[in-house]
């Protein structure tokens, strides 16, 4: 595959997107207008667990501009989630969470339409909250879903290989202690929105901003009782996503109030909304226990893994899974017992985040190799390399690691910062900092697991040998256009601007399940491939027949098509699509694909679990003010293994937008929660990272394991460069001063604190 | 509620004049979007915290979210769709971003131009940690900052492409 000569992969091509943007001229959904446009507010429970006695509407609807005003009587089908339908699009009985709507209108401005929201009066009954994972499954502690089979327990399982018992009484040394991580804001810059529009022949015509075109049509279908082919979903630009525009948020109110009114109808949220009702990554506790040998081989590792799930269910059970799945980290470890459990509380409801699980349990795996190696005297990095998993091991599931770069990413990132000669408290040239080092590996799968996902894509050959490409993957910044558009011109033998993208139109496009799990390389990247080799196909059959030649002796380079032994016999592709064109043979296929990780055994999680991985290691130097606590990222070098990378500068944005994310959940993101209500609901009191906190050197590297089964070898980046970055930024400041921190953020208050508790 | 009283104001929108009767409670970003029609200016925070409004008043960068339209009376302002078009050349900010991915979803990035335009009025030749110091008041969620800060450096130094063209390292995993 290495050896094969490509033309447009591995080159990095300017997204087409891009002229747009820096010209504002992107079109987001904020950006699209109608005449007689509505427009919506939601009236939210305030409170974090009650219930319902009384909705008093009448105000509210003879409010100046008020067109209609919902209440749970108007939803067909009042219950919905991506994992279990454990929530109401508007609560009727009781609320449990503070972000929870109970009422939802529109007017003639926004103005009009919050100015009504604030006359619904509602009555409540408060109901005590739990507020905190490990009381919620106590005996006794108050119920968030009363009708759930297992109370506040949402879900658990375990994944067992081997024998951790018999893995412990082979180590010379067990290492134990316990992690916690936070709750973390996707904070896309652009808020949730969404326009809805009730045509006249009955279809409901939604404009969204999401991951998931297709399960938001799945669930608006089921929520308003419409046949799926009645709802239309249109994917404008994304304001970034991050896993938050994964389901449903607003679309169902305003699809509601648009076949209510026969008027479009925006809804959005406020950024204060953001914080409140939308989802966040779930707050994790973890207890990690590994047993080692004294040359540093892991022989066992238990795990614990405690979720607050929050109100409801949202993709939670993927993520614990997931959390567990990759905990015990990119090693080689026959004996892993790693159990997880989900919980119902009243806090705001966790759900998708980049990173999905295994961002918590990369930070507590990294950490605790660290607490591991200064146990045993041993350079962290060379316990790591004794331990690192490699081609053909088993995965922490038992499925074959198909492709395993995780040794160059150490060799690379380690050399990148001259790991050797820094760090371990060396002073800095300013009295009162220390300099430190750090590092941290990874291991994340690529798509979903437990069942298959599909991706599809259609291609078409115009009259002018021009290509067209129509799937369901929507593009959220990311750069999955260009990308696709890369294996396209590469596939048929023409040039990128040869190859127009259509996507995000659910009335155009083939079924996707969306722009999550990176998966949409590897997944979508193979059904584009296959779709234009079938027109390929189709072009060199007709061209046979014109150079009166076998088909097989044809290529197609540069929009020409020759006869491989001959290659002075060449005429314009073009020629060949015209020729087909004019015989009334119309070139246009289309071809699905599915992931291969068709399911593990729910009973210890073994089976054929994902459908490839990815491997990084990132090593990070910073520079530690002992009397403040305050510390800086001087260096920040990180490879990724991401198989063949389609276009090297996206793959580069993506390692550096994911360890910013990474460094914001390390260092200073958390929504401060108390008795159930957000505290720090806005930008102003919620911190993330601006440009004074990029590292003063980013050095990212990509390493290509190439995968097999990839279209080019290409396996995925997205969401996994979000997480080696907070445990290798918390590893080099205990390098530098002592401060053994456990739970994040790592503050500087928090750094102070565990500096005194390190030198007492 | 009662409409809040209407003032008549006329400012310059990219050397364009404009006359428009403006609610007083209202911004200058509703204006320029909803009146004006002029989608490029985004807005994401209401607080004057995330950039994201940014245009230029006067010379100075301001975030048109806390800006009463009623203070741009008689104002010149500048705006995204002032700096370069598709048709009749980007602006060499524009082009930069563009060509080194500087830009991943895109909402953030008319403000975060907006900005850099202004820092380069003021310092044509900033320094990295300068670049880093000004764009405090522009978050980005997607990139990092870096492509960003390296787009801003390259116009400072006449250019906008990317030199050297990819910087990051590319290795093969070894075989076997």
């Amino acid at each position: 595959m290495s050896d094969q000569k490509l033309n447009s992969i591995g080159k990095s091509y300017v997204r087409e997107d891009g002229a747009e943007m820096v010209a504002g001229l992107s079109e987001f959904v904020e950006d699209i207008n109608r005449p007689g446009l509505l427009y919506g507010a939601v009236v939210r429970a305030e409170r974090p667990h009650a219930r319902i006695i009384k909705v008093d509407i009448s105000r509210a609807a003879r409010a100046e501009g008020v067109a209609c005003v919902l209440t749970p009587e108007d939803v067909p089908n009042n219950a919905y989630g991506p994992s279990l339908a454990d929530q109401p699009v508007l609560c009727s009985d009781k609320i449990r969470y503070e972000g929870d709507p109970v009422a939802a209108l529109c007017a003639e401005s926004w103005e009009a339409a919050e100015a009504a929201a604030r006359l619904v009066r509602v009555e409540f009954e408060d109901l005590p909250a739990v507020t905190d994972p490990v009381e919620a499954l106590e005996t006794g502690a108050p119920l968030v879903h009363e009708s759930h089979p297992t109370g506040n327990l949402v879900t658990e399982g375990k994944v067992i290989r081997g024998d951790v018992e018999a893995g412990f009484a082979a180590a010379d040394l067990i290492v134990e202690e316990r992690y916690r991580t936070q709750a973390q804001e996707h904070a896309s810059i652009e808020m949730h929105i969404c326009l809805a529009e009730a045509k006249p022949d009955g279809t409901l015509l939604v404009h969204v901003s999401s991951q998931k075109p297709f399960g938001i049509r799945a669930d608006l279908a089921k929520v308003l009782g419409l046949p799926i082919s009645r709802v239309r979903v249109i994917s404008s630009q994304a304001g970034g996503a991050f896993g938050g525009k994964h389901e449903i948020m607003l679309e169902s109110l305003a699809a509601l109030c648009a076949m209510k009114t026969r008027r479009p109808v925006k809804f959005r949220m406020t950024r204060e909304e953001e914080f409140r009702a939308s989802t966040v990554r779930h707050p994790f506790v973890m207890d990690y226990k590994t047993g080692v040998t004294k040359e540093g081989k892991i022989t066992a590792v238990q795990i614990n893994i405690l979720l607050d799930g929050g109100a409801y269910c949202s993709a939670g059970p993927g993520v614990a899974a997931k959390s567990a799945l990759m905990g015990p980290g990119p090693y080689r470890i026959d004996n892993v017992r790693a159990e997880f459990a989900l919980t119902y509380t009243n806090n705001g409801f966790a759900g998708a985040v980049r990173g999905f699980g295994a961002t918590q349990t990369t930070y507590a795996c990294e950490r605790h190799m660290d607490l591991i190696a200064k146990r045993l005297h041993m350079d962290p990095l060379e316990l790591r390399r004794r331990n690192a998993m490699k081609t053909g091991d088993p995965s922490h599931s038992g499925d074959e690691i198909t492709s395993c770069g995780l040794d160059e990413t150490m060799d690379k990132a380690s050399r990148a910062v001259n790991w050797d000669a820094i760090g371990r408290g060396k002073k800095s040239p300013c009295g009162t900092k220390r300099r430190g080092r750090g590092m941290a590996a990874m291991i994340y799968p690529v798509a979903g697991f437990g069942k298959a996902t599909p991706s599809a894509a259609m291609a078409r050959v115009n009259e002018d040998a021009t290509l067209t490409v129509i799937t369901g993957i929507v593009d959220v910044g990311q750069g999955a256009n260009v990308i696709l558009r890369q294996v396209a011109a590469e596939e048929l033998g023409v040039d990128l601007d040869h190859v127009h993208l259509v996507n995000g139109d659910t009335a155009v496009a083939p079924f996707d399940p969306g722009s999550t799990g990176s998966r949409i390389a590897h997944l979508g990247g193979r059904a584009v491939k296959a779709a234009v080799g079938k027109v390929k196909m189709q072009l060199l059959e007709k061209a046979a027949g014109m150079f009166e030649a076998a088909a097989d002796d044809l290529r197609i380079e540069n929009g020409e098509v020759f006869v491989a032994a001959a290659p002075e016999r060449r005429r314009p592709l073009a020629d060949v699509a015209r020729a087909c064109h004019r015989d009334s043979e119309l070139v246009l296929s289309e071809a699905a694909t599915r992931s291969t990780d068709i399911g593990v055994d729910k009973s210890t999680y073994q089976g054929k679990g994902f459908e490839c991985y990815v491997f990084a290691t990132q090593c990070a130097e910073v520079e530690v003010d002992v009397e403040t606590g305050e510390y800086r990222v001087l260096q920040l070098a990180a490879a990724h293994d991401v198989g063949k990378a389609i276009n090297p500068m996206n793959v580069e944005g993506q390692i550096e937008g994911g360890s910013s994310m990474g460094y914001g959940l390390g260092m200073m993101e958390s929504i401060r929660m108390k008795n159930g209500k957000v505290q720090n609901p806005s930008f102003l009191d919620y911190n993330i990272p601006t440009s004074l906190d990029a590292p003063v050197e980013s050095i990212p590297i990509i390493v290509e394991a190439e995968e097999p089964r990839g279209a080019y070898g290409v396996k995925g980046v997205a969401e996994p460069s979000v997480n080696p970055t907070a445990p290798a930024i918390l590893n080099a400041i205990e390098d530098a001063v002592g401060a053994h921190v456990t739970d994040l953020p790592a503050t500087p208050e928090a750094v102070l604190r565990a500096m005194a508790a390190a030198h007492p | 509620m009662a409409p809040a009283e209407k003032k008549v104001i006329s400012f310059t929108v990219n050397r364009e004049p404009i006359e428009v009767a403006v609610p007083v409670t209202r911004y200058l970003v509703d204006v320029l979007r909803e009146d004006l029609s002029m989608m490029g200016t985004k807005r994401a925070c209401d607080q004057g915290v995330c950039g994201t409004c940014s245009v230029i008043l006067n010379g100075k960068l301001v975030s048109s979210c806390l800006t009463l339209a009623v203070r741009a009376d008689g104002a010149e302002i500048e705006t995204i769709e002032g700096m370069g078009s598709l048709e009749e050349g980007l602006h060499p900010l524009q082009a930069s971003f563009a060509s080194h991915g500087a830009t991943q979803c895109g909402y953030c990035t008319p403000g975060m131009i907006i900005s850099a335009r202004a820092l380069l009025d003021e310092n044509p030749d900033p320094t990295e940690e300068e670049i880093k110091d000004w764009l405090t008041g522009n978050l980005c969620r997607c990139t990092g900052y870096q492509k960003i800060i390296e787009a801003i450096r390259a116009v400072a130094e006449g250019r906008t492409e990317p030199d050297p063209p990819i910087e990051v390292e590319i290795v093969k995993a070894y075989e076997g």
